[in-house]
């Protein structure tokens, strides 16, 4: 069992993505199962993934990158008896540092989980104003991140593109950057095969291995 | 209503995040009613109005309108570039009283200031439709 941890800042683009790569790898034979962790009592994101027919677990009332990053534990091994998923999906809340995640994962390991790997997903339409009044969580969610995903490129400037590659490049120097618009899947193929392979328990080429 | 969520960000010049969220029953609506038309206004109309309020960052305004058996979703990330919708909003019939969820997500305006400014959206686009609303 894989696991894809999403994070991004609030509106980044996270869910629509995660349809897209959910939707192609169901398409390539995978069992994928999704958990939505979002800020707030009132979840949105659980209905649009049912919507999309997926096998979706909602974590509430927190936030698993700090208080309950257990429930996110209990909900995997869960996953990991019952559904026996090829691919988890996470999907963090958009104030999550993927490090805070990633640290619970480290200290309460899921035997299951062969390998994970994380997307930091990142807004180019307002890359630069955000990343200027939220720094420290803004590059802690880029610090963290083995694939960065610029979306919204169909709705930003091109100039707001090259600043948001700039800038994230700069911050994670190496690791690598897909500019993409996730609500169109021939922009995505590439993204796709780096993160969710192609075939049934196919690891990705890069990430962590358990 | 303020979800008490306590997970502290990393302190930022954008200031706090308190998170809102409400759920309402909407009544039937008159024939001809636009769904996405409502609802990218009403997200745009808030978001407007948490900005006029000292709004530091819109971070995510997201609605979810559900009959139980269809649902369409909007969000809206800046008012720039307005509000964006999927799902089926023809799949879901209006005849009857359906759910709307309401996500609010923007630094620096106190949850309640926020239930304040998304009442006054609801009344100011329902009101004139004849179309009644109730939080549950």
């Amino acid at each position: 069992m894989r696991l894809l941890l999403v994070t991004g800042f609030l509106g980044s683009g996270k869910t629509t993505l995660i349809l897209s790569l959910a939707r192609t790898a169901t398409e390539a034979g995978q069992r994928v199962a999704v958990v939505v962790n979002e800020v707030g009592e009132v979840g949105i994101d659980g209905s649009v993934f049912r919507l999309g027919d997926l096998e979706v677990t909602e974590i509430t009332a927190g936030c698993i990158c700090c208080q309950i990053g257990v429930d996110l534990v209990l909900t995997l091994r869960a996953l990991a008896e019952g559904f026996r998923p090829h691919l988890v999906i996470v999907e963090a809340s958009g104030i999550a540092t993927p490090a805070g995640v990633l640290e619970t994962l480290d200290r309460y390991p899921v035997e299951a989980v062969t390998a994970t790997l994380t997307l930091t997903v990142v807004d180019a339409t307002r890359f630069e104003a955000l990343h200027e009044v939220l720094t420290p969580l803004i590059e802690a969610q880029i610090a963290g991140a083995d694939v960065i995903a610029v979306t919204k490129h169909d709705q930003a400037a091109p100039a707001e593109v090259e600043t948001a590659v700039r800038l994230v490049g700069a911050l994670a120097p190496g690791v690598p950057v897909h500019v993409v618009d996730a609500t169109a899947a021939g922009s995505l193929s590439e993204l796709t095969s780096a993160l969710i392979g192609d075939a049934p328990g196919k690891a990705p080429a890069t990430g962590r291995t358990q | 209503m303020s979800d008490g969520h306590q997970h502290t960000p990393p302190p930022s010049a954008a200031g706090f995040l308190e998170p809102f969220g409400m759920r309402v029953t909407l009544g039937p609506a008159p024939g001809g009613f636009g769904t996405e038309d409502f609802l990218t206004g009403l997200l745009q109309d808030l978001a407007a109005a948490c900005e006029a309020a000292g709004a530091t960052v819109i971070g995510h305004l997201k609605c979810f309108l559900s009959s139980g058996e269809a649902g369409v979703h909007c969000n809206l990330t800046s008012t720039r570039l307005g509000a964006r919708c999927g799902g089926a909003s023809g799949a879901v019939p209006l005849d009857r009283p359906v759910e709307l969820d309401l996500a609010v997500l923007v630094y620096g305006l106190p949850a309640a200031t926020i239930a304040t400014l998304a009442a006054g959206v609801l009344d100011s686009r329902l009101f004139p439709l004849g179309i009644a609303w109730r939080q549950v």
